[in-house]
C-alpha cells in the first residue's frame, strides 16, 4: 500500500515564482526515498509541503489515503530533523526528545519507556541531561534524529540533516542513519544534494531539476541508466564525460565524429540505430588507459595529459579533448604507476567500454534514447 | 655537523633573545593597560561624582551644605536627612514611594505583554502595513516627548482619567510601547525559523511557539524592555507634573520638587529623597540583571 502519495503537486511563490510543478510520486510503507537535485531545484520545498510548512498552490498530499494537503502538521503523523537541528536551546536533551510527546498528552511512563530505547538506540544515553549548548555536532544531530524517533510517526522527514557535519562524521552518520532505517523500518525521505549521500542511503532516489521530477529509480537504475544529460551529469562522481557530434553510418562501420575526432563503434558497442546528431555520455570507469599494444586504436580517444588526481585506490586522469576536459579512472597497479610518470601535455589514449555508453537526444532535455 | 657545544651556544642565543623580545612585549602590554585604566577611570569619575556630591549632601546637615570646604572627612554626616524625608506630613513621601512602584511596575508589565505579542507579529508574520507600522513606531520615537503631552493630556482628560494612576500608566505605556516593540522584534528575529518550524511539527499552535519557545528564547530581551518600561514611568517628570494635582496622587519624581520652595530650596532634603528614588530602581536592576544575559540560543542550530 502506498504510504505517500503526491498527485499534480505544484507551488509557486508570489504568483509568479514556479518552484514545483506536476509532482506524481507514489512512495510505499518502509521505503527510503532520497530526494536529490542542484540548488534550487525545488527538493527542500518539496519536503516542506510534505511536512505542512508550505501549503501547495494545486494538487494534492495522500498519507495513508487520507488527504493532508491542507491540514497542518501536527494533523499530519510526521516528524522531521531539520538541517541546521533546530533543537530547542532551553532545554535538556531528554526534554527535547520528549517535547512532541508531552504535547500529545502521552502517559509519562510511555514517554520515559520510549525515550528509553531511542536514546540506547542511539548510544545518546549519558547526554539526557545535557543542555544542546554542551554537545558536539554529531551529538545534537544525533539529539535531533532520535526526537523524531520517540514519536514513532508514520513519515520521517530528513532536510540535509549531514550537510553541518564534517566529512569523517558524515560518512559515520550515513552508515548510522541506514542502520537506524533497517531497524526501525519506518517510511522516509530524505532531502539531500550530495548524489553520493543519496546513492549510498536510498531505495529509490527521486531527482528533481527546475521544479519537476526527472527520474525515479533505484540507485542503481539512476546511475546505469539516466533518463536526461541533466541525471546524467548530476548523478556519478566524477561527472558522465560528454559528447556532442554526429554518429556516421558507412556501410557497415558506424563512427561518431566530435570535433577533430572520430571514434569508431566497434563490435559490441551500443549504438542508436539511426545515424544523426546526438550527445554521448562515458562514465570515468568505461574509459580507462589501454594496455601499451592495443591502446593506439580507432575505439579510443586521443587526448592530452592535464592533471593527475591521486586518490590512492585509483587515479583520476584529466585530460583534454578538442577544448573539452574528459576524466578517466585508472585503478590497475601497473596503469597506475604507467600514468604517474606522464607528465602534463602528454598525449594519451583512452579505449572506450563500448557496452556501456549513454546516447542523448542532442537537445536541450537530452533525452535518453 | 654542529657539536653539542655549538648547539647549546646557539640555542642560548636563541633563548635570549626570545626572553629580550618577551620582556618587551609584556612590557608593552602592562603600558596599554594602564592607559586604559586611566581611561577609564577618568571616564567613572565624571559618571560617578554628581551621584557622590549628591549622597554626600544628602548626608550633610542642612548648615554644612554650601560649605567651600573640599574634604568630605571634615563634614558632620547624619542620616537624620532621610528620616525626616520618609516622616515629613505623615509619611507622605511613602505614599509617592506606593504610587511610584505601582504605576512603574503596572506600567512595565502592561508595556512588556502587549509588546511581545506585537514585536512576535513584527518579527515573524507577513502582513499588509507591516512595514508601515514598524516606520512608524520608528517615527513616534523621534518626537520629542513634550510635543506628545497635550494630546495625550487631551485624551487621558476625554477618558475621564486625569489625576489618576491609571491614567498616567496608559500615557506611559503609550510613550514606551514603541521602543519596547522595536527592541524586543530585534531579540524574536535572532530565534531561528526552524525552532518555530520544529515546535510545529511537534504539534504547538502558534500561542504554543510564542509562549513555550519564543517568549522563554528572548527572555533576555523581556528583561531590558521590562527595565526599560520600568525606568521610563519610575523617572517620569513632565507627563506626570501636567496630570496631577492632588499630592496624595503624586510620584516622586513631582514629590522631588516640593523641597523647592519659592525662596529658598532644600538641598540636603532633595539630595536624600533623590538617592532613595535611586534606590528601588537599583533593586529592580539587580533583580533582573540575571536574565540580561546573552546567548540563551546557543545550541539550537549549527551556527
Amino acid at each position: 500500500m502506498s504510504n505517500l502519495s503526491l498527485k499534480n503537486l505544484s507551488k509557486v511563490f508570489d504568483a509568479k515564482t514556479v518552484v514545483l510543478r506536476g509532482i506524481n510520486l507514489e512512495i510505499t510503507q518502509g521505503e527510503f526515498v532520497v530526494l536529490v537535485g542542484p540548488s534550487g531545484c525545488g527538493k527542500s520545498t518539496l519536503l516542506r509541503l510534505i511536512a505542512g510548512l508550505e501549503q501547495p498552490t494545486e494538487g494534492e498530499i495522500f498519507i495513508d489515503g487520507v488527504s493532508v494537503a491542507h491540514k497542518p502538521p501536527v494533523e499530519r503523523d510526521i516528524a522531521m530533523v531539520f538541517q541546521d537541528y533546530a533543537l530547542y536551546p532551553h532545554m535538556t536533551v531528554a526534554e527535547n526528545m520528549t517535547f512532541g510527546l508531552k504535547i500529545r498528552k502521552v502517559p509519562k511512563a510511555v514517554i520515559a519507556e520510549k525515550l528509553k530505547t531511542a536514546s540506547k538506540i542511539l548510544g545518546i544515553e549519558s547526554l539526557l541531561d545535557r543542555k544542546p549548548s554542551q554537545l558536539s555536532g554529531g551529538q545534537r544531530q544525533r539529539v535531533a534524529i532520535g526526537r523524531a524517533i520517540v514519536r514513532e510517526p508514520k513519515l520521517f522527514l530528513f532536510d540535509e540533516p549531514l550537510s553541518n557535519l564534517d566529512a569523517k562524521l558524515r560518512a559515520d552518520m550515513r552508515i548510522d542513519l541506514s542502520a537506524l532505517h533497517q531497524r526501525v523500518g519506518q517510511t522516509s525521505i530524505y532531502v539531500t544534494h550530495d548524489q553520493q549521500e543519496a546513492m549510498t542511503l536510498a531505495d529509490r532516489i527521486v531527482v528533481l531539476d527546475k521544479g519537476e521530477i526527472q527520474q525515479v529509480g533505484t540507485p542503481i537504475e539512476v546511475y546505469n541508466k539516466p533518463a536526461n544529460v541533466g541525471v546524467a551529469t548530476f548523478i556519478g562522481s566524477p561527472t558522465m564525460n560528454l559528447f556532442t557530434g554526429e554518429l556516421l553510418f558507412e556501410g557497415n562501420k558506424k563512427t561518431f565524429r566530435f570535433g577533430d575526432n572520430a571514434l569508431e563503434m566497434g563490435d559490441g558497442f551500443d549504438t542508436p540505430l539511426k545515424p544523426g546528431s546526438y550527445k554521448l555520455g562515458i562514465r570515468a570507469e568505461d574509459l580507462t588507459l589501454g594496455i601499451p599494444e592495443n591502446e593506439k586504436n580507432e575505439t579510443s580517444i586521443r587526448a592530452k595529459l592535464l592533471v593527475k588526481e591521486v586518490h590512492g585506490h585509483e587515479i583520476q586522469v584529466v585530460a583534454e579533448v578538442g577544448g573539452a576536459r574528459i576524466i578517466s579512472r585508472v585503478s590497475e597497479r601497473d596503469l597506475m604507476s604507467r600514468i604517474t610518470g606522464m607528465h602534463k601535455g602528454s598525449e594519451i589514449y583512452l579505449p572506450v567500454h563500448g557496452g556501456n555508453l549513454h546516447w542523448f537526444e542532442n537537445t536541450q532535455h537530452g533525452a535518453r534514447i | 655537523m654542529c657539536s653539542p657545544i655549538y648547539i647549546h651556544a646557539w640555542s642560548k642565543v636563541a633563548c635570549e633573545c626570545g626572553v629580550k623580545e618577551r620582556f618587551l612585549l609584556e612590557q608593552k602590554k602592562k603600558s596599554v593597560l594602564l592607559f586604559n585604566y586611566i581611561i577609564l577611570l577618568v571616564f567613572s569619575f565624571i559618571a560617578l561624582f554628581p551621584l557622590a556630591w549628591i549622597l554626600i549632601t544628602a548626608l550633610k546637615k542642612k548648615e554644612d551644605v554650601f560649605s567651600s570646604s573640599l574634604n568630605i572627612l571634615s563634614g558632620n554626616y547624619s542620616f537624620e536627612n532621610f528620616v525626616y524625608v520618609l516622616t515629613q506630613n505623615d509619611g507622605i513621601f511613602l505614599i509617592w514611594l506606593k504610587n511610584s512602584f505601582i504605576i512603574a511596575i503596572l506600567t512595565a508589565l502592561i508595556c512588556v505583554s502587549l509588546a511581545s505579542g506585537a514585536a512576535f507579529a513584527f518579527s515573524r508574520f507577513r502582513f499588509p502595513g507591516r512595514k508601515q507600522g514598524l516606520y512608524l513606531f520608528m517615527l513616534v520615537q523621534m518626537f520629542p516627548g513634550v510635543i506628545l503631552i497635550i494630546p495625550l493630556y487631551y485624551i487621558i482628560r476625554s477618558l475621564g482619567l486625569l489625576n489618576s494612576i491609571s491614567g498616567l500608566i496608559l500615557a506611559y505605556c503609550a510613550s514606551a510601547l514603541p521602543f519596547s516593540v522595536i527592541m524586543l522584534k530585534g531579540f524574536f528575529d535572532t530565534v531561528p525559523k526552524s525552532l518555530e518550524e520544529a515546535a510545529v511539527i511537534d504539534g504547538l499552535s502558534q500561542w504554543g511557539v510564542f509562549t513555550r519557545i519564543m517568549m522563554p528564547l528572548a527572555l533576555p530581551g523581556i528583561a531590558v524592555t521590562l527595565f526599560f518600561a520600568f525606568i521610563t514611568a519610575w523617572n517620569e517628570f513632565m507627563i506626570a507634573m501636567t496630570f496631577m494635582n492632588e499630592e496624595s496622587q503624586f510620584t516622586l519624581p513631582i514629590g522631588i520638587q516640593t523641597f523647592i520652595h519659592e525662596y529658598n530650596t532644600q538641598w540636603h532634603l532633595m539630595s536624600a529623597a533623590g538617592i532613595l528614588i535611586t534606590l528601588p530602581a537599583l533593586v529592580v536592576f539587580i533583580k533582573l540583571q540575571p536574565l540580561i544575559i546573552s546567548g540563551l540560543t546557543k545550541g539550537a542550530t549549527k551556527s
